[in-house]
């Protein structure tokens, strides 16, 4: 009974803890409506919270973009050493294979 | 040293004594991506060539020499990622309170921020997507981020894979994929909010 009762608040007065874990998992797939809706109405009051949610938005775009430009943002490259090392195993594998 | 081989369309494929020095870079940057590593991108970089070797007869050239590597590496990355996923389930108490350390834990406030926490108001975010620097600091944020919860955020995110099929390939379940994406966001809105947004609000501000 205990347990239930305080289901049923996290529900209906969800904390910024539960709305910032909802609003994650909303961008995964749709909360069920009623769920949704007492997450609403802790947005409307909480001005963190939908700052929070603009962050998230902000940051899937970004890691969209991030992905699809990944080779021309950045420059990683192996190292010397590494780059001889996997040419040895290379040439190695070859000759076992011939 | 021979110079590779012609394929039945007349595309040619680079000898595999050069493998390393035209696609090493761009399959370690991938991996690196992707794992956050440097030892294990290298690792699959090398096991990527080796297994490519074996079946270097089966490439007809239905793609380009790069792409089809690039799904040996895929093969290669998701094996790793299935591995660690099963350890790190093992490991990690996934239902600890993950946003207990930017929300009060007790008391009246139980479960609202810290007041040094909140999230700020990030000023024309969008401008930052065309700021070199930012690009590295996200990526510097992405390498900071728990591993374990890099991992498959990456995969969310940067490759846009569905939640769904993460969990398929991982093997994990779909609530303990959410909540590693949820902290995994928490951890990135936190570094990027503190390296970027609020550094680049404190240099305008001495500026003007």
């Amino acid at each position: 009974m205990k347990r239930r009762l305080s289901e049923i608040k996290k529900l209906v007065s969800p904390t910024c803890e539960d709305v910032v874990r909802s609003l994650s998992r909303h961008q995964e797939e749709p909360l069920p409506i009623v769920r949704q809706f007492f997450m609403r109405v802790h947005l409307v009051l909480c001005g963190f919270c939908r700052r929070y949610k603009v962050h998230l938005r902000f940051i899937r775009r970004a890691m969209g973009e991030y992905g699809g430009r990944l080779h021309e943002l950045l420059r990683h490259r192996l190292s010397e050493q590494v780059r001889m090392r996997i040419k040895r195993r290379i040439e190695e594998e070859q000759r076992r294979l011939e | 040293m021979n110079d590779g081989r012609v394929l039945e369309d007349g595309e040619r494929v680079i000898s595999p004594d050069r493998w390393v020095d035209c696609y090493g870079d761009y399959l370690y940057q991938y991996a690196l991506a992707r794992v956050r590593e440097r030892a294990v991108a290298e690792d699959l970089v090398q096991d990527t060539f080796l297994a490519a070797l074996k079946s270097r007869d089966r490439f007809r050239g239905q793609s380009s020499e790069r792409t089809w590597l690039v799904g040996i590496l895929r093969h290669k990355l998701f094996d790793y990622l299935r591995r660690k996923a099963r350890e790190v389930l093992q490991e990690m108490d996934l239902h600890q309170d993950e946003g207990s350390r930017r929300m009060h834990s007790s008391g009246f406030s139980k479960g609202c921020w810290i007041k040094e926490e909140v999230p700020n108001d990030w000023v024309s975010p969008a401008d930052s997507l065309c700021e070199k620097e930012f690009w590295m600091v996200l990526d510097e944020c992405c390498s900071k981020m728990p591993r374990a919860f890099a991992r498959v955020f990456l995969l969310r995110e940067m490759d846009g894979m569905e939640s769904r099929d993460i969990c398929e390939t991982l093997k994990i379940s779909q609530s303990n994929l959410w909540v590693m994406l949820h902290r995994a966001r928490l951890a990135l809105q936190r570094c990027l909010q503190s390296n970027w947004f609020t550094a680049r609000a404190r240099e305008k501000k001495s500026h003007s």
